[in-house]
């Protein structure tokens, strides 16, 4: 598998990622949390794929990405949910990714995500995600989470309506995880001759053996009052079977 | 659409009934290895052999929750305990064998992750695709038959396996003791033995053959 696109998402995707947006000239200590632009500069890549799980980065990245050269992509992640009211209860969402294509399509963003932060549930519906569509946002299905990936591993039955957005792309990662594969040949049966499928890699630690730090970071931000202490040995995250969202198995994966 | 009756009911397949106990439930962890794994080959009722094996793993450390539930014992698996690449020298004869269906509770959940750790462990690739292709968990089949969801004829069986065990509802319970009595199997006491476990998923297995034929 060649050209696969590391996607960062920082500690600003609070619960997500561990890498932070810190100036590597900056760093003092090889102890802490790793940057994404130590990252960058370590692998000599010149262009930096920011999705996030809010907007509080752009400023930071942007700044950086400008005085260095580096090529900045940004996006963030929202959810929609169009099923009826009843079966809205169980707060059952999908995820999209929406990428600014240009400059203009950053504000157009910050548009975009201001009105889906102020929403209660947290999720649009169809019809309030295209009030808010311009052409300089591109739309992009990620493999997690996605309606794809709820109609094939769970009982939910979601309809997501494409056509009204232009060069629609899918993303399709390969992490180990067991079910990869049954969702792979599913995108790529969704997808055939009509949309557009990318290799990437989500990446939200540097190496493998950070697992336990991002393992122990995750546990913090999912803690709660009620319920068993979640503990390393008895984590209770669903499907947390995985140590390759890093830019170790990116590395790896792209030699291949 | 595999057709559950052509194991058991007309006997045209053989299948292992397979259990492991590990260190703790952290599933992403390498270090969270199998120190039992216990495995029967069938066909139809009849079992044709029993398999019971302790690896070895000198830095072995069972956490303390893990160990009250499995009643483990170091010295007395330190006795019992063999190279590991004994065991999956065995084991991969049944499991990597195409004509063998696996049958596990909660497999697809725990124990493939515990199997994988283990062949990384002992320097082989597992081969993940194939053991799915041919997997029946019984947990799943568990969750399908309380909520009386029928087996469809045209999905494909391990998507649908994916749907159950991923189908999270409050009071929805399928662990070993509570199909033992949902289906009047006499419960052992002896349960987190892999070996003893393994006795009561293929009676699990056998009545949800019924119940959801």
């Amino acid at each position: 598998m060649n050209n696969i696109l590391p996607i960062f998402s920082s500690h600003y995707s609070v619960g997500r990622s561990i890498l932070t947006l810190e100036d590597p000239s900056k760093i003092k200590t090889d102890e802490g949390p790793d940057s994404i632009f130590s990252i960058l500069k370590e692998e000599n890549v010149n262009q930096l794929i920011l999705l996030e799980d809010n907007m509080r980065s752009d400023i930071e990245s942007f700044r950086y990405c400008e005085k260095n050269n580096i090529q900045l992509i940004y996006g963030v992640r929202v959810y929609v949910n169009d099923l009826s009211f009843e079966a809205k209860k169980d707060l059952r969402k999908h995820r999209l990714c929406i990428f600014a294509r240009n400059s203009q399509g950053i504000f157009d963003l910050r548009k975009l995500f201001n009105a889906f932060s102020l929403k209660e549930d947290l999720f649009f519906t169809s019809d309030e995600l295209k009030k808010y569509w311009t052409d300089n946002l591109k739309l992009v299905i990620p493999f997690y989470d996605s309606f794809l990936f709820y109609n094939t591993l769970t009982f939910t039955n979601m309809i997501f309506e494409l056509d009204f957005y232009k060069d629609v792309e899918f993303f399709v990662e390969n992490n180990h995880l067991e079910f990869d594969f049954i969702l792979k040949n599913m995108v790529e049966k969704f997808c055939k001759n009509k949309y557009l499928i990318s290799n990437i890699k989500s990446i939200y630690y540097k190496n493998k053996e950070d697992i336990d730090a991002y393992l122990t970071y995750k546990i913090a931000c999912s803690r709660s009052l009620y319920g068993k202490p979640k503990t390393l040995e008895e984590p209770g995250i669903d499907n947390f079977t995985s140590n390759e969202f890093c830019i170790e198995s990116w590395k790896e994966q792209n030699k291949c | 659409m595999l057709d559950l009756r052509e194991i058991f009911l007309f006997k045209k397949h053989k299948y292992i009934v397979i259990d492991t106990e590990a260190c703790n439930l952290n599933l992403v962890s390498r270090d969270n290895l199998p120190w039992q794994i216990s495995w029967i080959e069938c066909k139809g009722e009849e079992i044709l052999s029993e398999h019971d094996y302790f690896p070895f793993w000198k830095n072995l450390k069972v956490s303390k929750g893990a160990a009250i539930v499995t009643h483990f014992d170091y010295y007395d698996y330190k006795k019992k305990a063999i190279d590991p690449s004994i065991v999956l020298d065995d084991l991969i004869k049944y499991i990597e064998n195409p004509e063998y269906f696996i049958v596990w509770h909660r497999g697809i959940g725990y124990d493939m992750q515990i199997l994988r750790n283990f062949y990384e462990m002992c320097g082989r690739e597992f081969p993940s695709e194939s053991i799915l292709s041919r997997n029946i968990d019984t947990n799943c089949l568990s969750k399908a038959y309380i909520e009386e969801i029928a087996i469809p004829q045209n999905e494909d069986f391990l998507t649908w396996q994916y749907k159950l065990d991923n189908l999270i509802k409050k009071g929805l319970k399928t662990n070993i003791k509570r199909m033992c009595e949902l289906l009047g199997i006499p419960y052992n006491e002896n349960a987190h033995n892999a070996f003893h476990d393994i006795d009561m998923c293929k009676e699990i297995f056998i009545k949800l053959i019924y119940k959801l034929s």
